[in-house]
């Protein structure tokens, strides 16, 4: 599949006026690429995904879902833990099929199949308030993909946690990602992540949210996290880093009670 | 920092033996010091009825089948009252936390109306509806109904926003939101609700049946007031207070079963 996102843009109105949240926003996603977009905070990635995803309509614009490979376009992991808490871990994984229709069964059967992937078979019975931060965002993952989407919306899903299951979490996202051979849209503002998992980085500027850079990351995979000492990817890290600084500056500088 | 892969036990304890001790005591022990006054003559019994007397006439008025009677009548209007107007309580309460436009055009209504004491709507209810069973099962209606959509829709909107950005992102329509998001995300507000208002109609049943029932709890009550029979007025006062307790301990039972998913219940 391919998605096209066309002349983008989304104008919020609030109190102090209109806000662009994105401008002219032109973007084309490969079928089996894993994009990755970064930028400082409040530069429009989570609005960007979010109309992507059809939560959000835009202001303007359009995106194109091409060749839909999966049961369902897109699905969404959200940045904070979005499991439903009154459901079990089995049926929040199995809440998209019991949307599709699927009968109980064999919709439990499949996402014992998922969980058991991304180690959480054992918990399936479970309540999310049970779980560690972690585990409670493998199931945002694992009902993601048990929609069997054509493309994997990820909202810096590992924000909240720590370095360590963070660098856990992202090989056993890239291992799921491989077998499954998705495309995926990353939002993050973490640039070692994005160069991490990412075949391709994006680097947006806020205020408005525009697109600044288009950067090919071809470090062959597997990857391990031994590549972050690489002195390409510290020079492309060094590079987005400058792209994105001034953004940063600019938006402290802007931001009242901090002086420039 | 560990990874902690296990399942954390968080229900907490249902209270210490001890806590169950001292509920039990500190009822008992003022009982205890009512009857002892009584007989030294520190309490006149005309006006503290000895509570073995009370207990005495809760059992003759038993046998008798008054007592009984009277309970029945009252729990029926308690009952269909309740029903008549938390029901549609809850559901006006969970469209208005669902939809902003329905809440613009209920709230205020509400928020006027909820501060009203209820029983001074009875003349008027009686004005309306007459002095046979319908003025009270409506009077204790429209009490039930207060709690119930005020809870109710503050229950759906304490849900929060990721829960139905989630649901819609799984290709949920409007049922299946609202049987999967609405329903069990603002279930424990509603809960507690329901339990108000159950509460609030045990209080205006016997309100109303004080000044229009010649049959029920309240209206026995009113009759012992009038002819001074004061071990008849505890007596009915007794048995009210205790169903109240019982109906708060079945509605916490309720809620208990009902919202497992939650890592304390109240």
């Amino acid at each position: 599949m391919r998605l096209i996102c066309q002349h983008l843009s989304k104008v919020y109105a609030t109190r102090s006026g209109r806000i662009a949240a994105l401008v002219d926003l032109n973007l084309v996603v490969r079928d089996r690429e894993f994009v990755c977009i970064v930028g400082p905070s409040g530069c429009g990635k989570t609005t960007l995904l979010k109309i992507v995803a059809g939560l959000l309509a835009p202001s303007g614009g359009e995106v194109v879902y091409e060749h839909i490979d999966g049961a369902a376009r897109n699905a969404m992991v959200f940045q904070e833990d979005s499991a439903f808490p009154w459901l079990t871990v089995i049926d929040n994984v199995a809440f998209p099929l019991e949307v599709e229709g699927v009968a109980r069964t064999e919709r439990r059967r499949r996402a014992q199949v998922i969980l058991d992937r991304v180690g959480l078979g054992r918990f399936a019975l479970n309540y999310p308030h049970e779980l560690s931060t972690g585990m409670k965002q493998r199931v945002g993952i694992a009902r993601a993909f048990a929609r069997r989407p054509a493309l994997l919306l990820m909202d810096e899903p590992f924000a909240s946690l720590d370095a360590q299951i963070r660098a856990v979490l992202q090989e056993e996202l890239v291992a799921l990602w491989s077998e499954h051979e998705r495309t995926v849209l990353y939002v993050t503002h973490d640039i070692e992540e994005a160069l991490f998992l990412g075949d391709r980085v994006i680097v947006m500027s806020g205020s408005p949210g525009q697109i600044m850079a288009e950067i090919p990351v071809s470090f062959p995979r597997p990857r391990s996290h031994a590549l972050r000492a690489d002195p390409r990817f510290v020079g492309l890290k060094e590079e987005i880093w400058e792209l994105i600084k001034s953004e940063v500056l600019t938006a402290l500088a802007g931001h009242p009670g901090v002086a420039p | 920092m560990v990874v902690r892969e296990d399942v954390v036990s968080s229900r907490p304890a249902n209270g210490s033996a001890g806590d169950r001790l001292v509920m039990v005591i500190t009822p008992l022990a003022v009982l205890v010091v009512w009857e002892v006054s009584v007989r030294l003559g520190y309490l006149h019994s005309l006006f503290f009825p000895p509570p073995s007397l009370v207990f005495q006439t809760i059992a003759r008025l038993t046998r008798s089948g008054e007592l009984p009677g009277h309970v029945l009548i009252s729990l029926q209007r308690v009952f269909l009252g309740f029903f008549l107007g938390a029901a549609p309580g809850v559901l006006l309460g969970m469209s208005m936390g669902w939809s902003r436009r329905v809440r613009a055009a209920i709230e205020p209504m509400v928020s006027a109306l909820y501060p009203v004491p209820k029983v001074a709507l009875l003349p008027m209810i009686l004005l309306l509806f007459g002095i046979g069973e319908l003025s009270k099962v409506v009077l204790v209606a429209i009490g039930a109904f207060f709690p119930a959509v005020i809870n109710a829709m503050t229950g759906v909107m304490g849900i929060s926003p990721v829960y139905f950005e989630a649901a819609a992102n799984c290709g949920a329509g409007r049922w299946k939101t609202f049987t999967r998001v609405i329903i069990p995300g603002s279930l424990p507000v509603t809960l507690a609700g329901i339990r108000l208002a159950f509460g609030m109609a045990l209080i205006l049943v016997v309100t109303a049946e004080f000044v229009a029932a010649r049959s029920g709890v309240g209206a026995m009550i009113w009759l012992a007031w009038e002819t001074l029979r004061t071990e008849k007025l505890y007596a009915g006062v007794v048995t009210w207070a205790f169903l109240g307790l019982v109906s708060t301990w079945c509605l916490r039972w309720v809620e208990a079963s009902v919202i497992r998913w939650r890592p304390h219940t109240s």
